[in-house]
């Protein structure tokens, strides 16, 4: 029976003019999009290269230079653009893309400027995850507003339950074709873009590349679940399918336009943190009071003499200074963090948030990677920084008064580059996305079910006549 | 016929809406095997509601509907399985041709089996038109829909049928072909039970006539009855008399 009702509900679905439409729309976007990305991400890499080549150049200078200036000279590392962005950006024109870090501390973090026009999106954005959040959200619910109270007003639901079919059946059945048919409409979009990036070599097709596909798509098709599921319930909802139009179109909007982008709000609102002014004015005031409680001659310098005593008390304060601003700006960031994936995890409870987590972890890009690189950092800057003082340690013309700021104290013996431990940012593994996806599958699917239950309950009680 | 058992019967059957209007009344009515029984009715008299309960759209107030002698309340899915419905006006799926309409609601009927030519050939029967069995059925007029319609209730084969003003909007000639499908369904045993606004053709087809006023089955004859009756007559004079309520 539910085959029949499948089959059935599936050939109307294509049959239609929505299908025709939809497929037609969403083949142009995908077409647009992977051109788009062929042309892009090669002008990206091609920034990429150079601004890592100067990372480099400087650090090798440094490095030729001497030790200590390699270990404080604060250096930006920037975030390499990913191949797989055609599957999705994970918003990542909105995030730093720089980490300010030396042997001494991570700083901060930052956004690279070089676009050559500041008013344009860093980024182009029809990529996957844009397509089917915003045109495929919007084709689901175009499946099923109409999917009861449709046939209410052509009177083939009575017909139809006028056999010993079960509502139940029905419903699931017209459910489950609404999200077949959408497959029928992303799945070619998915290849066909797939193929040209493959084509003009922007990608290679992987087993890691097989996966994010797959993973995207199943992400979509919870997606495209819970917007169906928003139909079906507008179609119990209503008598008539205008009706139900307008309430699909209602849920559309709260659940894919207005509580996706209500994230700042919501982290202002409930999780309220420290503003960057304060915690400037914070650190200054720390900085101000080491400065004046520091004994007499801490800021003593002769850079002619490493072994000047005073030069010990130098590197007393500016070690303090730094773990005093460390202490404060890490406390910030950790906030930062917190109100971040706090707001995230009330916004997910719109699917189409939800699924932007989930193909930001399935593509292992945006906060995720944010957060991967910056811990990731962390303890490189510790390796950097034992391996100076290992150096420092073996230079009997050093004072070893670290100065994490100056090059005064500590050794003046250059280094070989190649010595130098190499930070490589490394992409998430496997379980590190299925993790991180983990907690955003089960939202989802609570969801799907809450919604499609209530459906239910309310088709049982609908008047068919 | 007499002796036959009830393929429809409904038992003491009373519907009282959540607004508080008494849709129906008490009603107690059968109908057998090889029979056309016809509802009378102005509009809200209770002919839709009592054809609604026996498909179990919306649960009594009191009594009980039976099909082929199962409790639709408690046995909905197998009571159904002996029962067709045509309703007024269906639209089916207009973007199906009209065998695919057929496909479907056959499958849904339980019949999982048959061909093309058996499509066709039920079509045949209620003289669709040759060419029409494989075009879309959006562009079909209200005729040709209805003769899809009772072409559903055939192909499932059921023992009794519903119709819910079936002949209504059609024009003098489809009526009448309709009503010879009805006389050859009754021909083959089906029971059948049909509300009509139509006094000319319920006592045409009418094995038995029942008048509904208010929700009440205010009267009922035979065939046989109406041969010495002006039914015409009976009808204006029912829906001329006082409110029952009053």
């Amino acid at each position: 029976m539910l085959k029949n009702i499948l089959k059935r509900e599936i050939q109307h679905n294509l049959y239609s003019l929505r299908f025709m439409i939809s497929l037609v729309l969403v083949l142009g976007v995908f077409i647009a999009g992977a051109l788009s990305f062929v042309r892009n991400h090669e002008e990206a890499l091609e920034k990429d290269r150079v601004a890592r080549a100067e990372f480099l150049d400087k650090m090798k200078a440094d490095a030729a230079s001497n030790a200590t200036v390699l270990a404080v000279t604060k250096r930006n590392y920037p975030l390499r653009p990913r191949d797989n962005g055609f599957i999705s950006d994970a918003k990542e024109k909105y995030l730093p893309n720089e980490i300010v870090f030396s042997a001494w501390n991570v700083f901060s973090f930052r956004s690279r400027s070089g676009t050559v026009n500041p008013f344009l999106t860093k980024h182009d954005e029809l990529n996957w995850s844009f397509i089917v959040g915003l045109i495929v959200s919007f084709v689901a619910l175009l499946f099923t507003f109409d999917a009861v109270s449709g046939e209410k007003e052509s009177k083939t639901l009575a017909l139809e339950l006028s056999n010993s079919v079960s509502r139940g059946t029905l419903l699931f059945g017209k459910y489950l074709s609404a999200i077949v048919s959408i497959l029928f409409v992303v799945v070619p979009g998915v290849l066909l873009s797939l193929l040209i990036i493959l084509v003009f070599g922007r990608a290679q097709f992987t087993p890691t590349l097989a996966a994010e596909t797959a993973g995207f798509l199943l992400a979509a098709v919870l997606m495209a679940a819970s917007f169906a599921a928003f139909g079906l319930l507008s179609s119990v909802l209503a008598r008539n399918a205008n009706v139900s139009l307008l309430m699909a179109l209602s849920f559309w909007l709260l659940f894919a336009v207005v509580i996706p982008n209500s994230s700042a709000f919501i982290a202002k609102r409930f999780y309220p943190i420290e503003s960057s002014e304060t915690v400037q004015a914070k650190v200054n005031a720390a900085l101000e009071d080491l400065s004046k409680n520091a004994p007499p001659g801490s800021w003593s310098m002769r850079y002619s003499n490493p072994f000047m005593p005073l030069h010990e008390l130098r590197a007393n304060l500016q070690r303090k200074r730094l773990q005093a601003d460390k202490e404060i700006r890490d406390a910030y960031y950790r906030d930062m963090f917190r109100q971040f994936e706090r707001a995230r995890f009330l916004v997910a409870l719109s699917p189409m948030a939800d699924f932007e987590y989930l193909t930001e972890a399935v593509v292992g890009g945006g906060y995720l990677r944010f957060r991967k690189v910056w811990d990731d950092l962390h303890i490189y800057q510790e390796q950097l920084l034992a391996f100076f003082q290992a150096l420092d340690a073996r230079d009997a013309n050093s004072p070893h008064w670290y100065n994490p700021n100056e090059d005064v104290s500590t050794t003046r013996k250059p280094v070989a580059f190649e010595e130098v431990p190499a930070f490589q940012e490394k992409p998430m593994s496997f379980a590190d996305r299925l993790s991180s996806s983990f907690k955003y599958l089960i939202v989802n699917i609570v969801f799907i079910a809450v919604i499609y239950a209530l459906s239910f309950l309310l088709f049982v009680r609908y008047d068919v006549r | 016929m007499e002796n036959q058992k009830p393929l429809l019967r409904a038992e003491d059957l009373s519907k009282r809406y959540e607004d508080g209007v008494l849709a129906l009344d008490h009603i107690n009515l059968e109908v057998r095997a090889g029979e056309v029984y016809c509802l009378l009715g102005a509009n809200g008299a209770g002919k839709t509601t009592t054809i609604n309960l026996f498909l179990n759209f919306i649960p009594p107030t009191t009594g009980t509907c039976y099909i082929n002698g199962i409790d639709v309340t408690k046995d909905p899915l197998e009571a159904k399985k002996y029962v067709s419905f045509v309703s007024e006006n269906v639209m089916l799926y207009g973007n199906f041709t009209a065998r695919q309409n057929l496909d479907f609601f056959a499958k849904l009927g339980g019949k999982r089996d048959l061909d093309k030519e058996a499509y066709y050939q039920v079509m045949r029967r209620v003289s669709l038109q040759e060419k029409a069995f494989e075009q879309r059925v959006k562009n079909f007029s209200k005729g040709m829909r209805q003769k899809l319609g009772i072409s559903i209730a055939i192909i499932k084969d059921a023992p009794a049928v519903l119709l819910d003003e079936p002949t209504a909007g059609l024009d003098p000639k489809a009526a009448e072909e309709f009503l010879e499908i009805l006389a050859e369904l009754r021909g083959e045993g089906k029971a059948i039970l049909m509300s009509t606004h139509d006094i000319f053709r319920a006592k045409e087809i009418g094995d038995r006539v029942g008048i509904m006023k208010e929700g009440r089955l205010v009267m009922e004859r035979s065939r046989e009855e109406l041969q010495y009756e002006d039914l015409v007559k009976i009808y204006i004079d029912y829906m001329k008399s006082e409110p029952l309520t009053a």
